[in-house]
């Protein structure tokens, strides 16, 4: 025990301290959040600008971002930063085009949910319908998308601290749900600020590391600008490394560019963000510097795996190349340095429970705001307990498949992705700029959009040659962009009235 | 480095200024109209207290 406290005291410490900071924020909000339900699910629309900035920031990028596709450019090379640029046009688009527009919007219709927007929005016999399985569409697609953070979370600490996976796995879900359930959306903002700032450091501190470790920036280069390191398939890699498409089709980048990418126009936890935003200058600053926060980071991050090689002998690479999730903990072991790997892990963690509690919340609301209550309707004081009730029984569903994942978890992150995206958008898009879009263009795109991207995934992707690389995002979005059109302007009728519109649509 | 595996690198730093250049001509409303739509003659479950 001694030796183990010798060994690790640096990287014990600091995330000790880190999840307490958590645990403190959570009880601090605890009194203002169970007010009322706009102060729980919404923190009641009066967060500032930079809050709300460095909450997006730290809820879309997460521990995958960067430790996975961080370990990713290992194997495919600095073009793998074209995904971070994709990343940053779809932060910019979601902060441009929904932001003010759906701030605007839910606060007139006394939106809490992104299921009871589209509800309000559409208002007719139909929108409950879309309610409920906008909400059953957030229920099992976010299920996967948790379990993949919490596995990468569990794993970091495995490898860098020597804790058993199932005990990582259990602090990193049981803290985050004691800060989101007594805290709310408040907790939630405000620690999310705070990982988003230590995010952005370690990003810029992630990046340091080849360079100093080989000497500089010239001899980095001089090192992977021509590698004898072998590629997954075992030939030299020799100037794939800063080679575009060499060593990895401009098409899959495009894949995942748009289904990750996407998420920020379409995935509840980061469009929920903008509900909470207390005025235009809040809103103006988070415009500007989302993009910033996020576009720094991923311009450190998404090529640092080429840049490892320059720490590596050919046999480590032969290793890593086929085990990119774990380069980064590689260059951590390699670099050798306990405070700068405290530092980084602390960021590590801050990324995964970022990302977790903000869809955490999101569950517990949907369950319990948008199916609950919907068939069965609550009073307002039993809202919350529900919510938090619901919110547990969700984490221990989450930490059973957590210490049993499923085979191909990270990429069912990406697909739960591409199903947000494509059934999601066209609603919200619609919802917000075009006022002839019909419940029934709503539903018939969101049911759309699931059964194309489930079809292509399942049953084209990967059956006929030539469409592996085509990611089912692209497809899926296109068609069930096209149904909403096509069905909207076939039910004309089912306009929602003219008053309801004028108001919507003043700003 | 070729020219497209380095431009996605400066490629984001150009979209973070071109978007703050624009994002400062924009008018940015988000005055809070709360509630202002009536949705009474629904099904509106409203979990607001």
């Amino acid at each position: 025990m001694t030796d183990y406290l010798i060994q690790y005291w640096p990287i014990i410490i600091l995330t000790v301290i880190y999840l307490f900071i958590c645990l403190g924020i959570g009880w601090y909000f605890k009194l203002k959040a169970s007010r009322g339900v706009s102060e729980y699910y919404l923190a009641k629309r009066e967060i500032p600008g930079w809050v709300i900035s460095l909450a997006f920031f730290s809820t879309f990028a997460s521990s995958n971002t960067y430790i996975g596709q961080a370990g990713q450019a290992f194997k495919y090379g600095l073009s793998w930063a074209w995904v971070g640029f994709f990343w940053a046009i779809f932060c910019v688009i979601s902060w441009l085009v929904l932001g003010p527009k759906m701030r605007f919007q839910t606060a007139v219709l006394n939106s809490n949910t992104i299921p009871d927007y589209f509800q309000f929005r559409y208002k007719s016999d139909l929108s409950r319908t879309i309610r409920l399985l906008s909400a059953f569409v957030i229920l099992f697609a976010t299920m996967w998308y948790m379990v993949g953070i919490a596995k990468g979370s569990a794993h970091v600490i495995q490898s860098v601290m020597d804790i058993p996976y199932e005990w990582g796995a259990i602090v990193i879900v049981g803290v985050t749900f004691l800060y989101t359930s007594w805290g709310g959306m408040y907790s939630v903002l405000w620690t999310d600020a705070i990982q988003g700032i230590m995010m952005f450091a370690v990003a810029i501190i992630m990046v340091m590391i080849p360079f100093i470790y080989v000497g500089g920036v010239g001899n980095l280069f001089e090192i992977i600008e021509n590698t004898s390191h072998p590629d997954v398939n075992g030939a030299p890699i020799g100037n794939g490394l800063v080679s575009f498409g060499m060593l990895v089709s401009f098409f899959y980048i495009l894949g995942i560019g748009l289904a990750v990418g996407m998420k920020q126009i379409a995935e509840p936890r980061c469009l929920i963000r903008f509900y909470s935003v207390d005025n235009a200058k809040s809103m103006r600053f988070a415009m500007i510097w989302t993009p910033v926060f996020l576009g720094i980071s991923l311009i450190c991050v998404m090529g640092l795996g080429a840049l490892v090689h320059g720490m590596t002998t050919p046999e480590e690479a032969a290793f890593l190349v086929n085990n990119t999730d774990q380069v980064v903990g590689f260059m951590l072991q390699k670099f050798d340095n306990r405070l700068v790997s405290g530092v980084v892990i602390a960021g590590l963690f801050a990324a995964g429970m970022s990302s977790l509690a903000s869809v955490m919340l999101i569950v517990g609301t949907a369950f319990i705001g948008d199916i609950w209550h919907v068939i069965k309707p609550l009073k307002p004081n039993q809202v919350i307990l529900s919510t938090k009730l619901a919110m547990f029984v969700y984490c221990l569903i989450v930490l059973l498949f957590t210490l049993n994942p499923p085979a191909g978890i990270v990429e069912l992150t990406a697909f739960s992705g591409a199903v947000f995206a494509a059934s999601f958008f066209p609603s919200i898009f619609g919802g917000l700029y075009l006022k002839w879009g019909t419940d029934m263009g709503s539903i018939a795109s969101m049911i759309t959009g699931i059964l194309a991207t489930v079809i292509w995934r399942f049953g084209l992707r990967f059956e006929i040659d030539g469409l592996q690389d085509i990611h089912e995002v692209m497809p899926a979005f296109a068609i069930s962009s096209i149904v909403y059109w096509v069905v909207s302007k076939a039910t004309a009728h089912r306009i929602p009235d003219q008053k309801h519109l004028q108001v919507l649509f003043k700003n | 480095m070729d020219f497209l595996t380095s431009f996605p690198y400066w490629g984001i730093i150009v979209i973070i200024l071109l978007n703050a250049w624009l994002v400062s001509r924009m008018n940015i409303v988000v005055d809070d109209h709360q509630g202002e739509t009536n949705n009474e003659n629904e099904e509106k479950p409203s979990i607001n207290d």
